[in-house]
């Protein structure tokens, strides 16, 4: 069964030219964010490596352009197309972590509602209701701006990448927390379920061995949606200087910083990374549209 | 009915209270506002008489409980920043912010239902499919990305609109950008920024509703009588698909005045928005605690209408089936 159901999602994956395309686009964003540093001729965050005589280069198919540069310079002399290639393996880390701390949290919490009922039930489906009122960018804003106040200049340096990690993690935990309940309830009613606890089955066994990986798929569809989120949150944080720091900037610090420049004619700047960001997250949303579609899981 | 809406009520305000404690301990996050006034010479007793006199020596359930009580009179403390009082701080930027979230949401609104019964109604046409997946570009899209893109446009290329700020004009209740055609030019970047987010969920909603309408009996009985089909989508499909969408567009509101704070830094508006953005960078406790207690109340508030609403309009709510 398991293998059939492999089997019709490959099938019907080489039968979706969109879906192809866009993990085709995902691979290449991925391949260019891990090896940035070999395809790349400068590291653009060594200050060492930066020459102030190569600033402000346009593209290099407009006029004054430099071969050596591809998309152009910054005021800084920082090549573009490395910043692109360095903010986009920050971005994605930073997505793929948050991403991963709200599945750990919100899938634990909702198998021991879903699974112990009663008061750890009511506790967790309290808890989300109550984030669920609030929306995520103003939590996440609102812990990150707390723990950076709380932090010094030199820590925040190293500390905020696991701060906005954290942010982004805890504010998108009660989806999978639902959705995993939800879920472990029916399970629970299952044949398979009550065969297992009538073999004698301890509850731990049943709840990691029989009951996980049946509520799993409908949470990869969500994660998939949620990485999409997740990093469109980690770019709007950076961009709201509540993010990274500038030394270490992910796509949404390259746009904050270039915005400044702007209103000087220097588009480029501002542009490549924002369309990395945009196909980065469009290729993940139409991914997610065919993952959902595919799995059809029962999603509320 | 009364006692279901009871429960409601009650469930609400526990709500906030909760929220309202979370803001509480954010406010404790803040410096000692008791070094500030002892000064640097004062002794440990001085301290302590200035903690008493302040009330910080209280239990922390007391001192949550003034709290609470003080939001409720309106009494928000003052910004660590400029002294100023937080409620007229808050007073004087939510007109900004509310003109915005009006605009934007008839914006929404016009061209949601617009575009949601176009591809509705013309299923498979070669528009439809490029305005739904220019819609899902449209939810890939950053806001801050599209307001930086209108204002490279709007301002920097074609000078048709000021990139940045509001203009308005001080009328008899508010100062407002809508009574100037100046004030219209400063707020319909902002505006459109605000709303292409949205209007990419609202084509998807009518949509849905209409695609559901379509296949009602009472349409099939509209065709049989030989209605034109522009009669039929006018008069039949047309009312019943605006309906839902009303009742998500006032839910929805809650959601815009929250996002409307990275529209208002991006085109920096002054509104609320701005106002916690700039309390977050230089660490203004008591500016920020009352922003996310506001919303927070705000989006409960709708919530609670809506239902109460709901339940209104439709009686098999109310007699909770």
């Amino acid at each position: 069964m398991q293998k059939f159901l492999q089997h019709n999602i490959v099938q019907d994956y080489l039968r979706t030219p969109s879906a192809i395309l866009s993990s085709l686009v995902l691979v290449a964003i991925i391949f260019c964010a891990i090896f940035a540093g070999y395809i790349t001729n400068q590291n653009p965050f060594d200050p060492l490596q930066l020459d102030l005589m190569d600033s402000q280069i346009p593209p290099v198919w407009l006029e004054y352009g430099d071969e050596r540069f591809i998309f152009g310079t910054d005021e800084q002399g920082r090549d573009v197309l490395a910043a692109l290639f360095y903010g986009s393996r920050l971005s994605l880390l930073v997505g793929l972590a948050s991403v991963l701390l709200s599945c750990f949290i919100g899938i634990g919490l909702g198998l021991a509602a879903g699974f112990f009922r009663g008061t750890t039930d009511t506790v967790v489906t309290r808890l989300a209701d109550l984030q669920m009122t609030i929306p995520g960018l103003i939590v996440a804003l609102m812990l990150a701006g707390v723990i950076k106040s709380q932090i010094s200049m030199e820590m925040q340096e190293t500390v905020m990448i696991y701060v906005v990690i954290l942010a982004i993690g805890f504010s998108d935990w009660p989806k999978y927390a639902r959705v995993t309940r939800s879920a472990v309830m029916i399970e629970s009613q299952e044949d398979y379920v009550l065969a297992a606890r009538a073999m004698g089955a301890s509850p731990w066994y049943i709840l990691f061995k029989h009951v996980l990986p049946n509520v799993m798929r409908s949470n990869i569809v969500i994660a998939t949606v949620g990485l999409g989120i997740a990093i469109m949150l980690e770019a709007t944080l950076s961009f709201l200087g509540a993010g990274v720091p500038v030394s270490t900037p992910s796509l949404g610090t390259l746009i904050r910083t270039g915005s400044n420049f702007l209103f000087a004619g220097e588009w480029w700047v501002v542009f490549f990374p924002g369309l990395m960001l945009i196909l980065t997250v469009f290729s993940i949303n139409i991914l997610g549209d065919w993952l959902r579609d595919a799995m059809n899981p029962k999603l509320d | 009915m009364a006692i279901k809406l009871l429960q409601r009520l009650l469930q609400s305000m526990l709500v906030l209270l909760a929220t309202g404690f979370l803001a509480f301990l954010i406010m404790s996050f803040a410096p000692d506002p008791v070094d500030n006034i002892a000064g640097d010479y004062a002794t440990t007793e001085d301290r302590a008489r200035i903690r008493a006199e302040l009330g910080y020596d209280r239990p922390f359930l007391v001192q949550y409980g003034e709290y609470m009580v003080k939001f409720v009179q309106w009494d928000l403390g003052s910004s660590l920043r400029t002294s100023e009082p937080v409620a007229e701080l808050i007073a004087s930027r939510a007109p900004a912010t509310l003109e915005l979230v009006l605009v934007s949401t008839i914006m929404t609104l016009g061209a949601g239902i617009w575009l949601g019964i176009y591809t509705g109604v013309h299923r498979r046409s070669k528009r439809t499919q490029a305005i739904l997946t220019s819609s899902l570009l449209g939810i890939s899209m950053p806001t801050f990305l599209l307001g930086l893109l209108a204002i490279y446009i709007g301002a920097v290329e074609l000078g048709w609109f000021p990139a940045s700020g509001r203009k308005a004009v001080d009328t008899w209740m508010w100062t407002s950008s809508l009574v100037s055609l100046e004030g219209w030019r400063s707020i319909f970047m902002p505006a459109l920024t605000l709303s292409i987010f949205n209007v990419g969920l609202f084509i998807r909603l009518v949509r849905a509703d209409v695609l559901e309408i379509r296949t009602m009996d009472y349409i099939k009985f509209a065709r049989a009588r030989g209605l034109p089909e522009k009669t039929i989508n006018n008069k039949h499909v047309l009312p019943n698909a605006i309906m839902p969408v009303i009742n998500v567009a006032a839910l929805n509101i809650g959601v815009m005045i929250a996002f409307s704070l990275i529209t208002e830094s991006v085109f920096q508006w002054p509104g609320l928005g701005l106002m916690f953005i700039q309390s977050i960078s230089f660490s203004d406790f008591p500016v920020m605690s009352a922003y996310f207690l506001l919303v927070a109340a705000i989006f409960i508030g709708l919530n609670l209408l809506a239902d109460v609403l709901l339940s209104i309009v439709d009686p098999r709510i109310r007699r909770g089936e």
